[in-house]
C-alpha cells in the first residue's frame, strides 16, 4: 500500500461517511511496518512511553501472536486532536477500504461522545514529557529504585476515580492514585511527579477502558454502512465480506467486543433510530449500551451465555436477565473492583485504610497481599489495610511495615 | 522511530486528500525497535525467574512433552504483574457461546471450555491464562551455564564421520601462495648451488598450499543409559531417570554433532532395548547390577571405537541390588568407567531409607555416585556427574537440599 492508494481510498470513504452523515475530522494517517504497529499497541496506541518492562512484555506477546498468525493488528487510532491512525503497511489494497472506513468512525466516537470531552487533546506530547522525566529520574535515582516504585505505583493506576469528569486529582474517594500522589506522608518530590504522571496517563485511558464495546460497536456498525454506500469492485467486496467475517467471528468463550458491540448498536438503530444512534455516539458507556439495548432476542441472537468458572459447565441460560446482569457486572468498573480510600482516616491515623466494596466476586487474595506490600513498602511507606470480604466473611489485610497479617472482623451479612 | 515533540507525530511528505481533511504520510521505513530496552528488561526478569526455578523447571514435564518441537518448554507464573483483580478461578460470567441456528465448526474449539474464559471479568487477560512461556533453548541456557565441561580428554577427542578440507602439504601449483615456503626452496635451492642466499626468484621456487582431506573434528558421542527395571522401579524411579537422560543428551549435543543413546535396561539380565521400552515397559525380577555393566562394556567395545567415541555411561537404579552381586558390580563397574568419559551412578529413594551397599563401596572409591530423592534432585544429579561451573551454586543446592 502506498500514500497515494490510501489518500484515493479516503477520498471515496470521506464521501460516503459524509452522505451518511457521520461528523468527520481531521485526521493524519501514518503507513507503518507490522512491527511498529505491535510496538504502538504495546504502547497502548502511543508513540512514546515511559520506560518500562511491561511494556516489553506486551510487545512480544502481540509479535508471538503475529508470528503464529493468531491475531493481527490493522489499525491503531489515538484519541488526539488532530486524530492520528496508523495502519499496517503489509495491508492487503482491498482489506484497507473497510479499515479506513471503521477508524474514520473511531475518531468520530471520540470526538463526540461526552467520556472524552475532558480528555487532553495533546495527549501524545504530554506522554513525551513524561518519558523525558522519568528518563532524568532513571538517570538520578538508577533503574532499580525507579523499577521497584512504578511497579507498585502500577498497582493503584487502575483507581483514579469512576467519573470522566475531571476534578482534580485526589479529590473523589476512588482516586486512590491521586489521594497518594498529594498525602502519601515521606514521599520525595520526584516520586510524587510520577504518581501524578501516571494518574495522568491513566485518566487518559479511562474512558477509552469504559467504552471497548460501544467504541468498537459504533466502528463496526458504521464501517458496514459507510461501505454500503460506494460502488464497490467485486474483489473489494470480497474482501469487506471476509474482513467482516472476521472480526465477528465467535470463539467461546470470548467476548468479541466487535460482535456485541455492533449487535449492540444494530439494536440501538433499530428500536430508536436515529435518536439512539446518537445515544450511541454521545453519552453511552458499555454498560448503559448493554443496560438499554440487551433485549432477551439479542441474548438469544448473540449466543451471550453464562459460564461458571468453578464448575466446568457451561451452559445457556434460560433465563436471559441474569446473563444480562451477569454481563453487567463483568462490565461493571471496567471489570476492576471498586476501591475506596477512607481519607480522613487515612490522615488522621497515618495508617492508609483502602476499602474494597464487594460486588459479589472476591479479590484475588494471594495478588492482594502482594499488592498491599508494594503499596506499604514502596508508596505510603507505613501501615496499610485493606477491609474486603472473602467467601462472605469480612476480612482486613494489614501491611505493618513488614509482614501482611489477615484479620477475620466477622461474619458478614451475605 | 523518530520523535519530534513540536510536531508530535509525522515523519515525512504527507499526501493530502482531495477534501484536504486528511493527510498520509508513509512512516518511517527502517523497523526500529523504540521497545527493545522495555523488551530486554522483560527478558533480564525472565532469567532471573527461571534460575529462581531451576531445580523445579529441570524436571518439569512440559520439558520431556515438548521435546520435539521445542517451543514452549515450561512456563513462569512468576511475572506477573502484581495487580489488584478479582478471582478469576470463582463466580460466573458472562461469555458468547455459538449463537443460535449455528453450530459449531467440525474441529472447532470446544463450547464446553471450562476453566477459564474472559478471565473473570473484562479488563484483565487479553491473553487468558497469564503466564511466561520459556523456550527449551533458554532453560537449556541457564541449565548448561552451571554445569562443567565432562571429563574430557582433548588428545583422544573423538573424530566425526565425515571429512574436511585442510591447509597441509605444499606443492607447485595450486591458488594460495605460500611466502614463506617459497623464499624456503629459493635459499635451499641457491644453497645447494653453492651460494645460500635469497636471490633470482624463478618460477620453479614457487610453493602453494595444497588442500587435503582432514578427519572432521567434533565427532560423536555416546550416552549409556543404565537403569534397573526390576519389580520395585516404579514410575517416579522411572520418571527421574527419564529426565536426568534428557539433559544428559541435550547437554552433550551442545559439544558433539550427534549425540547416540544406547539403552540398556536390566532386571538380572541385562539386554539392549529402545527408548519407549527402556521408560515405560513395566519389568519384575531381582537386580543383577553387573550383568548391566558388561552389557555396556561390551556394547562399546563392539559399536563405539575408543577413537571415534567419547563414552557416557549412567546407571540409574533404586539400590536393591543382590548382596551376593555387589563384588562383581564393583569390579565390572570399575572396568567401565576406565572405559568411557564418565561414569555416573544414581540411586533413586523416595524414602529416607539408607543408601546401598553398591552405593557406598562406590563412593567409598571417591566414584561418582549421587542419591536421588525428589524431582528437585535431577539438576543436584547433573552438577555432581559433570561438575559445576561455578562452585557456589554447588553449595547453593547442597544447602537447598539440607534445608
Amino acid at each position: 500500500m502506498t500514500q497515494i492508494n490510501v489518500s484515493a481510498m479516503l477520498d471515496r470513504v470521506g464521501e460516503s461517511a459524509d452522505r451518511f452523515g457521520l461528523p468527520l475530522y481531521s485526521t493524519h494517517f501514518e503507513l507503518v511496518s507490522t512491527c511498529q504497529l505491535n510496538q504502538l499497541a504495546s504502547y497502548g496506541g502511543m508513540p512514546v512511553r515511559y520506560r518500562h518492562w511491561s511494556f516489553g512484555k506486551l510487545f512480544g506477546h502481540y509479535q508471538t501472536a503475529y508470528d503464529f498468525r493468531q491475531s493481527r493488528i490493522y489499525e491503531m487510532v489515538i484519541n488526539h486532536d488532530p486524530a492520528y491512525a496508523f495502519l499496517d503497511r503489509a495491508m492487503e489494497p482491498t482489506r484497507t477500504l473497510v479499515v479506513l472506513a471503521h477508524v474514520l468512525a473511531h475518531v468520530a466516537y471520540f470526538r463526540s461522545h461526552a467520556a472524552f470531552a475532558l480528555t487532553a487533546s495533546d495527549e501524545v506530547s504530554v506522554m513525551v514529557e513524561h518519558r523525558r522525566a522519568m528518563e532524568s529520574y532513571q538517570r538520578r535515582y538508577g533503574r532499580k529504585t525507579l523499577e521497584a516504585f512504578v511497579d507498585a505505583a502500577l498497582v493503584m493506576a487502575d483507581f483514579t476515580a469512576e467519573s470522566v469528569r475531571n476534578r482534580s486529582m485526589g479529590e473523589e474517594p476512588d482516586d486512590l492514585l491521586g489521594f497518594l500522589a498529594l498525602y502519601a506522608p515521606g514521599l520525595h518530590a520526584w516520586q510524587r511527579h510520577i504518581l501524578t504522571m501516571l494518574h495522568q496517563e491513566a485518566r487518559y485511558f479511562w474512558p477509552q477502558q469504559l467504552t471497548k464495546i460501544a467504541n468498537e460497536g459504533y466502528a463496526t456498525f458504521w464501517h458496514r454502512r459507510i461501505l454500503s454506500g460506494l460502488r464497490l469492485t467485486d474483489d473489494e467486496v470480497l474482501a469487506m465480506a471476509k474482513t467482516n467475517a472476521e472480526l465477528v467471528q465467535v470463539t467461546p468463550p470470548q467476548l468479541n467486543p466487535y460482535r456485541l458491540g455492533y449487535l449492540l448498536v444494530q439494536q440501538a438503530q433499530m428500536v430508536d433510530g436515529e435518536r439512539g444512534m446518537l445515544r450511541v455516539a454521545k453519552e453511552l458507556f458499555d454498560t448503559g449500551l448493554v443496560r438499554e439495548y440487551l433485549t432477551a432476542d439479542a441474548v438469544r441472537i448473540s449466543g451471550l451465555q453464562v459460564s461458571w468458572t468453578d464448575a466446568a459447565k457451561v451452559e445457556p441460560e434460560k433465563n436471559w436477565m441474569e446473563v444480562k446482569q451477569t454481563l453487567l457486572a463483568d462490565l461493571d468498573h471496567a471489570g476492576l473492583p471498586r476501591l475506596t480510600v477512607d481519607r480522613k482516616t487515612s490522615l488522621n491515623t497515618g495508617c492508609l485504610q483502602l476499602i474494597h466494596r464487594h460486588t459479589g466476586r472476591d479479590l484475588d487474595y494471594p495478588m492482594l497481599t502482594q499488592a498491599l506490600t508494594l503499596v506499604a513498602e514502596q508508596i505510603w511507606r507505613g501501615e496499610v489495610v485493606i477491609t474486603t470480604k472473602y467467601r462472605g466473611i469480612a476480612h482486613r489485610l494489614r501491611h505493618d511495615g513488614k509482614t501482611v497479617r489477615d484479620e477475620v472482623i466477622g461474619e458478614a451479612m451475605n | 522511530m523518530r520523535h519530534r515533540s513540536d510536531k508530535a507525530v509525522g515523519y515525512g511528505v504527507s499526501t493530502m486528500t482531495r477534501s484536504q481533511r486528511f493527510t498520509v504520510g508513509g512512516g518511517d521505513p527502517g523497523p526500529v525497535n523504540v521497545l527493545a530496552p522495555d523488551q530486554r528488561r522483560h527478558r533480564e526478569k525472565i532469567e532471573q525467574a527461571i534460575r529462581h526455578n531451576l531445580a523445579d523447571m529441570v524436571a518439569e514435564e512440559h520439558v520431556l512433552v515438548t521435546r520435539g518441537e521445542r517451543r514452549f518448554a515450561t512456563r513462569i507464573e512468576h511475572l506477573k504483574e502484581c495487580r489488584i483483580r478479582y478471582d478469576a478461578h470463582q463466580g460466573t460470567w458472562a461469555s458468547l457461546g455459538w449463537p443460535e441456528g449455528q453450530n459449531r465448526p467440525e474441529g472447532g474449539p470446544e463450547n464446553e471450555s471450562s476453566g477459564r474464559g474472559v478471565g473473570g471479568g473484562g479488563a484483565e487477560a487479553a491473553f487468558g491464562e497469564e503466564e511466561t512461556p520459556v523456550l527449551l533453548e533458554d532453560l537449556s541456557q541457564a541449565v548448561f551455564s552451571y554445569l562443567a565441561l565432562p571429563d574430557l580428554d582433548p588428545e583422544r577427542m573423538a573424530k566425526g564421520e565425515g571429512w574436511t578440507g585442510a591447509l597441509g602439504e605444499f606443492g607447485r601449483k595450486g591458488t594460495r601462495w605460500a611466502k614463506r615456503q617459497t623464499l624456503w626452496a629459493n635459499l635451499t635451492k641457491n644453497a645447494y648451488l653453492g651460494q645460500p642466499r635469497i636471490k633470482d626468484l624463478a618460477p620453479e621456487d614457487l610453493r602453494f598450499w595444497q588442500w587435503s582431506d582432514a578427519p572432521q573434528p567434533g565427532g560423536g558421542a555416546v550416552v549409556m543409559a543404565l537403569m534397573d527395571t526390576s519389580g520395585s522401579m516404579g514410575n517416579f524411579e522411572k520418571y527421574l531417570a527419564k529426565s536426568f537422560f534428557f539433559w544428559t543428551a541435550e547437554f552433550l549435543r551442545q559439544l558433539y554433532p550427534s549425540v547416540d543413546l544406547v539403552f540398556i535396561a536390566h532386571d538380572v539380565r541385562a539386554r539392549e532395548v529402545d527408548e519407549d521400552t527402556f521408560f515405560h515397559r513395566g519389568a519384575s525380577g531381582g537386580t543383577v547390577s553387573s550383568s548391566a555393566y558388561l552389557l555396556a562394556y561390551q556394547i562399546l567395545e563392539e559399536r563405539y571405537s575408543q577413537e571415534q567415541y567419547n563414552a557416557y555411561a549412567f546407571h540409574f537404579s533404586d539400590g536393591g541390588n543382590l548382596t551376593s552381586d555387589n563384588p562383581t558390580a564393583l569390579a565390572s563397574a570399575m572396568r567401565l568407567q576406565e572405559r568411557v568419559n564418565l561414569f555416573g551412578y544414581g540411586e533413586i529413594h523416595d524414602t529416607d531409607r539408607s543408601p546401598s551397599q553398591l552405593y557406598q563401596a562406590l563412593h567409598k572409591q571417591g566414584r561418582r555416585a549421587v542419591l536421588l530423592r525428589s524431582k528437585e534432585d535431577v539438576l543436584g544429579a547433573l552438577v555432581e556427574f559433570f561438575g559445576a561451573a561455578d562452585p557456589r551454586f554447588e553449595t547453593a543446592l547442597k544447602d537447598k537440599k539440607e534445608r
